[in-house]
């Protein structure tokens, strides 16, 4: 350094003075005696300065200590940001990934919690949707949408929100200027700018004209369902627009968010000259009061229950009706069996304290009743019944009880029609007229006709083929005629009986017969003592209800017109007519 | 962009409303005015490097019946004062005006518009009131719109500048 400080010191002077001359060359002497050190710092400086290489190496030295003490200073960042944004545009430019790489650990959660908030808000909305598409409700909000002809959302909206911030503004204090706004659709204000100075001017307004103290001031403000609330800071207040009611969690969170705000950007606040982009710092602290608190759906919840429990309700009202009406099917058939049964009468039936009942009158020999309920269908126990015995004049019950009654012999059968009861076949005469004694007392039974041949008739039949056989010229009875005279009276006997149950009156005449032998001046005679001679054989006792008369008529009335000696004995006779009164001959007409 | 809030004063009738209605979008009717004594307005001021969004409080003119609310100007960047040309008592209510806002906000960009300048029975503008208010004054008309737009531009470049007006600006205009 010396060394080339001395040339440089000898230069100018060589160049400057040619010629030289001793006053010079000892003035240089003595200045370089004197000033000699500082002339050698002095040139070592100026080529230190001159020399680029050697001051990129100072100013490398004390740059990060530079750049450490000023690295508050906005106008450090300002300077730095358009190298920075070159660098890193350059950089990505150039190769993507190392930026990318370095960015990722903060884009990764960033980017998935977005999704997953775009996610969740869509999910509810759609699930919103749904709801409302199709639930009864919605049906009235889109009849008053179609009325009132605002979008079916915004009706949905009305109706379903408790409350809503829709929009939140940072308006600096001092200027009432808007130095962010935040909203979520549908936004409700509209030039939000001229709105904040306005209501820092009402709030400024409402300060004045009421003269309050220092801090008080209009918090909230409220147009329809629309209302504003305000949160007042040192520099800067927060207003937000809220659709429904607020309750005041809500300030509380505008409250809080205030505060950070301030803390973070105070000095961006304080420092404001109209330059807003500072506060987009402000955005998430304001985004987080964008609350949105639907109405809780208890309303639904339990229009839902009670929707399940009239589905249930209905369901087992169904069901319930359904075994009703089969119940009270199988009961119907179990009356319609009942009233089809002979020898029961249903006077009333119905329902009572959910048991069926039924009651009537019951024949002692009708069908028991409680065999048919299970033939319904219905159980055991369902049906209270109450039967009032009586007698059925059903031909079924009129029969047998005179079957009852009137033990018929074997081969006789009974039959009733019409208040008569019929009895056919082989019946002995008693039996018949102890029938008919006895069978009108048999309800129902008006009469007892016996459907064979009559009695009466069927005796006089037989009485009057009978003859008691004489012998020649005389009027006394043979005795071999005894037997035949003993069967007349008994077969008489009968008959008296007989007429006398039916009350039925009859005459027996007995008359006296010869043969052609002889006069009839004696035969005539002859014949009447021969009926006189029997009358007393047959008679019944008297006050019966046969009258007899006896008679003799000779030879005119020959049972044979034979003259043989056969002949002559079967003549000579008495023969018997019995004459029934008109009803018995009218009966015996009968086939 | 920056925002920028400044006001109107003048006296009852000077045309501050119209002299900017013109050239404001405004969302709020002028019953505010007498309401609230306040009418918010917005005015973009475009100045070539830079957009300026000014925030207009269009100020009831204060009168017997309605005081200035002085909590209005709060905030203010700076104001425009406007009298009318045809009522000389309309610059004193400016000039008392003037010192109200300069005791609430300090100094403050400040121009005078002297409006209603198509009319032809104007005052000649008074000397020594002129070096009381030492700013700019602007002939304005509400009814051509001239000079209007520049009044604005004017008060806006000079609140970018953060300096008073009281010399130079677009005094030349006068």
């Amino acid at each position: 350094m010396p060394d080339a400080g001395g040339e440089h010191e000898r230069k100018p002077n060589g160049h400057g003075h040619a010629g030289a001359d001793p006053v010079d060359d000892s003035l240089s002497e003595l200045r370089s005696l004197l000033v000699g050190p500082e002339r050698r710092d002095l040139t070592a400086l100026q080529a230190h300065m001159l020399d680029p290489s050697v001051q990129t190496r100072d100013v490398s030295r004390v740059l990060p200590d530079a750049i450490a003490l000023r690295a508050t200073d906005p106008q450090l960042s300002k300077a730095l940001a358009p190298s920075i944004e070159v660098a890193v545009t350059a950089s990505v430019r150039k190769d993507p990934r190392p930026l990318a790489d370095a960015l990722f650990p903060v884009m990764g959660p960033a980017i998935r919690k977005a999704i997953a908030h775009t996610l969740a808000s869509m999910m509810d909305s759609l699930n919103r949707t749904v709801e409302h598409s199709l639930s009864w409700r919605a049906l009235q909000w889109r009849w008053t949408a179609f009325q009132t002809g605002k979008p079916f959302a915004e009706i949905v909206l009305l109706n379903t929100l408790e409350y809503r911030v829709d929009q939140v503004f940072l308006i600096h204090a001092e200027t009432g200027l808007l130095l962010q706004e935040v909203w979520s659709e549908p936004r409700a204000v509209r030039d939000t700018d001229q709105v904040s100075a306005m209501l820092t001017a009402i709030r400024d307004f409402v300060r004045d004209s009421f003269k309050t103290s220092d801090g008080d001031t209009l918090d909230a403000l409220r147009v329809g369902e629309l209302s504003v609330i305000v949160e007042q800071g040192p520099h800067a207040l927060l207003a937000g627009v809220v659709r429904g009611t607020a309750p005041p969690s809500v300030q509380a969170t505008f409250e809080n968010a205030l505060e950070r705000i301030h803390f973070q950007l105070g000095t961006e606040l304080q420092a404001y000259t109209g330059d807003a982009a500072p506060f987009e710092r402000a955005r998430p602290e304001m985004e987080a009061c964008l609350v949105t608190q639907f109405r809780p759906r208890p309303q639904t919840a339990s229009y839902r229950r009670w929707a399940a429990a009239a589905v249930v309700a209905l369901l087992a009202a169904g069901v319930w009706a359904f075994f009703g009406v089969r119940e009270r099917q199988r009961f119907n058939t179990y009356l319609d069996r009942l009233n089809a049964e002979p020898g029961i009468m249903i006077a009333s039936s119905g329902r009572r304290a959910g048991k069926f009942f039924v009651a009537g009158l019951r024949d002692s020999l009708a069908r028991d009743p409680s065999t048919l309920v299970a033939a319904a269908g219905l159980t055991d126990g369902s049906v209270e019944s109450r039967w009032e015995p009586y007698q059925s004049l059903h031909p079924t019950f009129v029969t047998a009880r005179a079957r009852d009654l009137l033990r018929p012999p074997p081969g006789v059968t009974l039959e009733f029609h019409d208040g008569v009861l019929t009895a056919s076949g082989s019946a002995p005469d008693r039996w018949i007229v102890e029938s008919e004694r006895v069978a009108p007392a048999i309800a129902g039974v008006r009469r007892f006709e016996y459907g064979g041949t009559n009695p009466e008739v069927r005796v006089k039949d037989t009485i009057e083929s009978m003859s008691i056989l004489f012998p020649k010229g005389r009027s006394q009875i043979a005795p071999d005629q005894n037997d035949a005279v003993r069967d007349v009276a008994a077969l008489l006997v009968d008959l008296n009986d007989i007429l006398r149950a039916r009350g039925h009156r009859a005459r027996v005449d007995i008359t006296g017969h010869t043969d052609t032998d002889g006069t009839e001046s004696e035969n005539g005679p002859l014949s009447r003592a021969r009926a006189d001679h029997l009358l007393p054989l047959v008679r019944t006792p008297a006050g019966g209800a046969i009258a007899f008369t006896a008679t003799g008529i000779g030879s005119d009335a020959p049972i044979s017109t034979g003259t043989t000696e056969d002949d002559k004995r079967r003549n000579r006779r008495a023969s018997f007519r019995v004459t029934l009164s008109d009803d018995s001959a009218q009966r015996s007409s009968r086939p | 962009m920056i925002q920028k809030k400044i006001c109107m004063l003048g006296g009852f009738g000077v045309g501050k409303t119209s002299l900017v209605s013109r050239f404001v979008h405004s969302i709020f009717s002028d019953k505010y005015l007498t309401t609230v004594g306040v009418k918010i307005e917005k005015k973009s001021v475009d100045l070539g490097s830079q957009q300026v969004d000014l925030m207009v409080w269009d100020l009831h003119g204060e009168d017997e019946f309605q005081k200035l609310h002085m909590s209005y100007l709060r905030g203010s960047s700076g104001y425009l004062l406007v009298v009318d040309a045809t009522r000389r008592s309309t610059l004193d209510t400016a000039l008392m005006l003037h010192a109200k806002a300069k005791w609430a906000i300090g100094e403050v960009p400040v121009m005078l518009a002297i409006n209603k300048t198509d009319l032809d029975s104007t005052w000649e503008l008074d000397g020594a009131a002129m070096d009381q208010l030492k700013c700019p004054v602007v002939k304005t008309s509400a009814k051509t719109g001239d000079q209007v737009e520049e009044t604005f531009a004017a008060l806006a470049r000079a609140m970018l500048d953060g300096r008073s007006l009281g010399e130079g600006g677009v005094g030349q205009a006068t």
